[in-house]
């Protein structure tokens, strides 16, 4: 289950930190860490650096993006900012400008 | 992705949330929470969860500790358990024993002396 749910039509301008499982559906502006898994799902809209254990990008995210496991984008999905991470895959269908760090 | 339904939202027990929460749905809070909310539905504060801020919602419902002012156009409810302080407006108010609260109370409604019902009719807007 996930811990944590921003729900399409909420708005966070903040930061978020946790140490379980979020799902955001909705608005985010400012700063998301979380030592588990990380989802940003299609309707939702992010301005924030995002780190996760993995982070998963179905939506529009503007900022840096981390994770030690993976950082997906989804095919829809969007990410304007740089990607740290172990593996990295870029969906056909989605759009990605930065810079990649897989730290090799 | 579990939990599908984005018409309630939740931050978890292991969440902290430093910043404001605002816009349509319910929102409940298991964890903590410095900021104000602001949201067109329902808001409840679980066990647990703590919360330092403003809380705007259509009603509220407090088991967790809350420290703020409240403005409901509903129902707040304070739970057996809960910690509260702060100024609280809604339509009604209730507060379980078991609770401990310091706050300023203010419901809006109609006595209507008229019946002897009026405690209940008032109750009922």
């Amino acid at each position: 289950m996930a811990g944590t749910v921003i729900g399409e039509g909420l708005s966070v301008e903040g930061d978020i930190t946790s140490d379980e499982e979020v799902v955001v559906q909705g608005n985010l502006r400012g700063k998301l860490t979380s030592s588990d898994a990380v989802s940003i799902g299609p309707s939702s809209v992010v301005q924030a650096d995002v780190a996760g254990q993995s982070v998963s990008i179905a939506g529009q995210v503007t900022g840096d993006v981390s994770a030690p496991e993976r950082v997906d984008i989804q095919a829809g999905g969007r990410l304007v900012g740089d990607v740290k991470a172990a593996r990295f895959t870029i969906a056909d269908g989605a759009s990605f400008k930065g810079a990649v760090d897989m730290e090799v | 992705m579990p939990r599908l339904s984005s018409d309630v939202s939740v931050l978890g027990p292991a969440t902290r949330v430093t910043g404001r929460v605002s816009g349509d749905g319910g929102l409940r809070v298991e964890g903590k929470l410095r900021g104000d909310i602001q949201i067109s539905g329902d808001a409840e504060i679980a066990a647990g969860g703590n919360v330092e801020g403003n809380v705007a919602a259509a009603s509220l419902d407090i088991s967790g500790t809350l420290l703020g002012d409240v403005v409901a156009s509903g129902a707040v409810a304070i739970r057996s358990g809960a910690v509260v302080r702060g100024d609280l407006r809604g339509s009604e108010i209730s507060i379980e024993p078991g609770s401990r609260v310091s706050v300023r109370l203010a419901t809006e409604f109609d006595l209507d002396l008229g019946s002897a019902d009026a405690g209940h009719a008032a109750k009922r807007r």
